[in-house]
């Protein structure tokens, strides 16, 4: 057995070319945002000049093949360019860039869909998503965009919420559904739709995660047939197969600052001459969240190395997910028994501990945990815990 | 990164696990948990026919000088198996105490016998102030006269009814360093004024309390520095709690399985109990404790394998993690077997009541975890 990660020769001299690209590009304010969101220490414009930047160095589309759009990295290559961009708040700049990519590149990137793809690889837009909490609970019948077809068109009716971080959509990706009585596999259509055809309309709406979301309404609109993102519903295997990105859940490191700066907090705040980390209560707190990353590092050290060897994962990646999620909201309930009620003051607040960053851990835990339940259906899939509706294709963890 | 067992733990984890599947039917679990000693003569004589007893203690020794990753990979099937012995008794932390803490005269005449299984010993630690640091050594060991004089009592020590000889851990000088003024004392279990009585309770494997009354032990019989043997004995607790680690670790994996069996196959309501959420979730619960444990365990054995400075972190990380999560997965099991699960044939129960008493052994979560602190200087 052997537990220490060792990156290639090739991954360190290529993490060297990553540093000193993101030394000499990235604004002052990011350099040490230390894994915090960005956006909410800076403008828009900050992130869109950086996108723009990366566009350009081919690492937005960091694993699409070269004769497309993209750079070719392979994928040990491509997991060192999102640690170093997570590291400093900005993985979300890959994960939403390469999630609108592979929809696109499953399809005949022709004519308007190639230069799409080229500007989105070139990070001169971006797209707005379709919300779909979990892939796997994708019902049909919930679901709030219907299409018709007339002739070559498609109609699309009813609203959704969109998530994307651009004040502005480039493009809309959404699954629009034909049936809502039918089987998930077969009821939807995929889309990739300029936001300024006939019938769209947008409004914001405001939510406790800092992520944007915007609810958006189709009217009778009007879709073109190169909108389309491969065959007619062909929609949900579309999203399976581009949903979650994998960025997050493939590398060994576990980038969680909020954790380093609680205990970082707890060492060197007193009260009443003895340092909050020193009280047995808070002690054991603060261990039970350290504890909790330290299996979530096992957990992914374990998910790389069975890809490494070839080994199926089964359960694996969904619990490492869950483990993760629920860690999450774990750390946020220690850090509001460990800090009190000042773990609510956000960035806003001079009083705030941190900047107001152990706020934002708890929104984002409690925004994030949104899927867990579909994590636990694959693993309870992959145990052989049947279930009463019908099995999907394809669908396992991976 | 290569979390595969090499070739040898390969074997090992094959021919430990046919040993278990034909010596530790459940039934024999239970009659072994039934007897008045917990203790099977022929079950121990066969595990170190085997070679396990001395798996821990070097070849010039008498043993086999294996990695502690060779021994985990035998602990967890252990474990699994709900296996009772005094191998980590004896063959591990008694052991350890001796190479850690005894000169060579003493390694030579008393870990041959360790090694092939002839004598047992167990280490005498904890006291009525139950707990594992040495702030909690308080029995008295009096100088007199070249020889030293044991008086006081020890409690929760398992093994101590079969075993042939005690390590008993004592407080030989106080003072404002707890960790100074220890002393290791070798005495026969049989020897004037000690007694030893198996406690009583949901307690498996079995513990003791053993009472010293003036027991006299001679200078030859101290092991290791006077005053000062606590790193030995700590060193040694290291060792053995990862190996417990790993033992918990297949014994939550063995309540997971049984939960993820019963709920394939009970049926309620026309189908599965395993299609109802609830059920699943319980039984995923038990699944994540069974590989956090796990894998927490064999990195722990493996920094210890490799001298990691990091090493006793991470064994008080898997201590923390099996004392929590092999009682939860009990639970957790227990909620998706409902009310068979309690049926004592059945073989739930028999690793409920171990995952509940080494949830304290070595050390329970709240230990760890203060321990963790302190190495990470939290």
């Amino acid at each position: 057995m052997d537990f220490t990660y060792k990156y290639t020769d090739g991954q360190q001299r290529f993490r060297g070319e990553v540093q000193s690209w993101l030394k000499a590009n990235l604004p002052h304010e990011v350099q040490d945002s230390s894994g915090q969101p960005v956006l909410d220490q800076t403008s828009w414009g900050v992130c869109a000049a950086l996108r723009e930047k990366l566009g350009a160095k081919g690492w937005l589309a960091s694993q699409e093949p070269m004769e497309r759009v993209g750079k070719g990295l392979d994928p040990a290559d491509a997991t060192v360019l999102f640690e170093e961009l997570d590291a400093r708040g900005l993985g979300w700049l890959l994960e939403e860039t390469a999630g609108a990519l592979r929809a696109i590149a499953r399809c005949d990137a022709q004519g308007d869909r190639e230069s799409w793809a080229n500007a989105i690889a070139n990070g001169r837009i971006g797209c707005w998503r379709s919300q779909i909490d979990s892939i796997d609970d994708l019902d049909p019948g919930d679901w709030g965009i219907q299409v018709t077809r007339d002739a070559d068109d498609r109609i699309l009716d009813g609203e959704g919420i969109f998530q994307g971080r651009d004040p502005a959509p480039g493009y809309l990706w959404t699954l629009a559904v034909h049936d809502p009585e039918g089987d998930p596999e077969q009821a939807f259509s995929a889309f990739l739709i300029p936001p300024n055809l006939d019938g769209i309309s947008i409004h914001p709406v405001r939510r406790m995660s800092p992520d944007p979301a915007h609810r958006i309404c189709f009217d009778q609109v009007r879709v073109p047939p190169h909108c389309l993102l491969g065959q007619e519903k062909d929609g949900w295997d579309l999203a399976q197969s581009t949903f979650p990105i994998p960025f997050a859940t493939a590398y060994t490191s576990v980038q969680d600052q909020p954790l380093d700066d609680l205990l970082d907090y707890a060492r060197t705040t007193t009260v009443q001459g003895v340092s909050i980390a020193a009280e047995p209560v808070r002690q054991q707190l603060l261990m039970e969240a350290y504890i909790n990353r330290g299996i979530q590092r096992l957990f992914r050290m374990r998910d790389t190395w069975m890809r490494s060897t070839g080994t199926a994962l089964t359960y694996h990646a969904a619990q490492t997910r869950l483990w993760e999620q629920r860690s999450a909201l774990r750390l946020s309930e220690i850090t509001r028994e460990v800090l009190g009620v000042y773990a609510l003051l956000d960035h806003r607040d001079p009083r705030a501990p941190n900047n107001g960053n152990f706020e934002l851990q708890q929104r984002l835990a409690l925004t994030n945990s949104s899927a867990s339940g579909s994590d636990s259906k694959i693993i309870a899939r992959a145990l052989g815990l049947a279930s009463q509706e019908p099995e999907r294709v394809g669908s396992s963890a991976g | 990164m290569d979390l595969a067992l090499n070739e040898v733990q390969t074997m090992l984890q094959n021919s430990a696990r046919e040993f278990m599947e034909a010596e530790m039917p459940k039934s024999r679990v239970l009659e072994i948990d039934d007897s008045p000693s917990g203790f099977a003569v022929d079950l121990w004589e066969k595990m170190c026919g085997i070679g396990w007893s001395g798996m821990a203690v070097p070849e010039e020794y008498g043993g086999s000088g294996n990695s502690f990753t060779d021994l985990g990979v035998i602990y967890e099937m252990m474990g699994y198996y709900a296996c009772s012995s005094p191998h980590l008794s004896s063959a591990v932390l008694c052991s350890q105490v001796i190479l850690e803490a005894g000169n060579q005269e003493q390694k030579q005449a008393l870990l041959p016998p360790i090694a092939s299984g002839q004598q047992i010993f167990s280490l005498a630690l904890t006291e009525p102030e139950y707990g594992w640091g040495a702030d909690t050594v308080h029995l008295q060991a009096t100088r007199h006269n070249g020889s030293f004089t044991l008086e006081g009592d020890k409690l929760f020590i398992p093994d101590a009814n079969v075993a042939d000889r005690l390590l008993v851990v004592a407080r030989t000088t106080a003072g404002a360093d707890p960790e100074h003024g220890i002393s290791i004392f070798i005495v026969d279990k049989d020897a004037p004024g000690v007694s030893v009585r198996v406690q009583t309770g949901w307690i498996g494997p079995k513990v003791c309390e053993v009472n010293f009354a003036n027991v006299s032990v001679s200078e030859s019989n101290v092991l290791g520095p006077v005053d000062g043997a606590w790193p030995a004995i700590a060193t040694s607790l290291d060792r053995g709690t990862a190996l417990l680690c790993a033992y918990m670790a297949g014994g939550t994996q063995k309540v997971f399985e049984m939960a993820r069996d019963y709920s394939q196959t009970r049926i309620a309501f026309g189908v599965p109990i395993g299609t109802f959420q609830r059920v699943q979730d319980h039984v995923i619960d038990a699944l994540n404790e069974a590989d956090a444990a796990k894998w927490s365990a064999y990195e722990a054995l493996w920094k210890l394998d490799q001298d990691d400075p990091g090493a006793s972190l991470s064994i008080s990380m898997a201590k923390a993690v099996a004392s929590t999560g092999f009682p939860s997965a009990c639970e957790a099991s227990h909620h998706v077997h409902a009310g068979i699960g309690t049926d004592l044939e059945f073989g739930l129960t028999q690793y409920t009541k171990r995952a509940r008493t080494l949830q304290h052994y070595l050390g329970d979560a709240i230990y760890h975890k203060a321990r963790m602190a302190k190495l990470l200087a939290v």
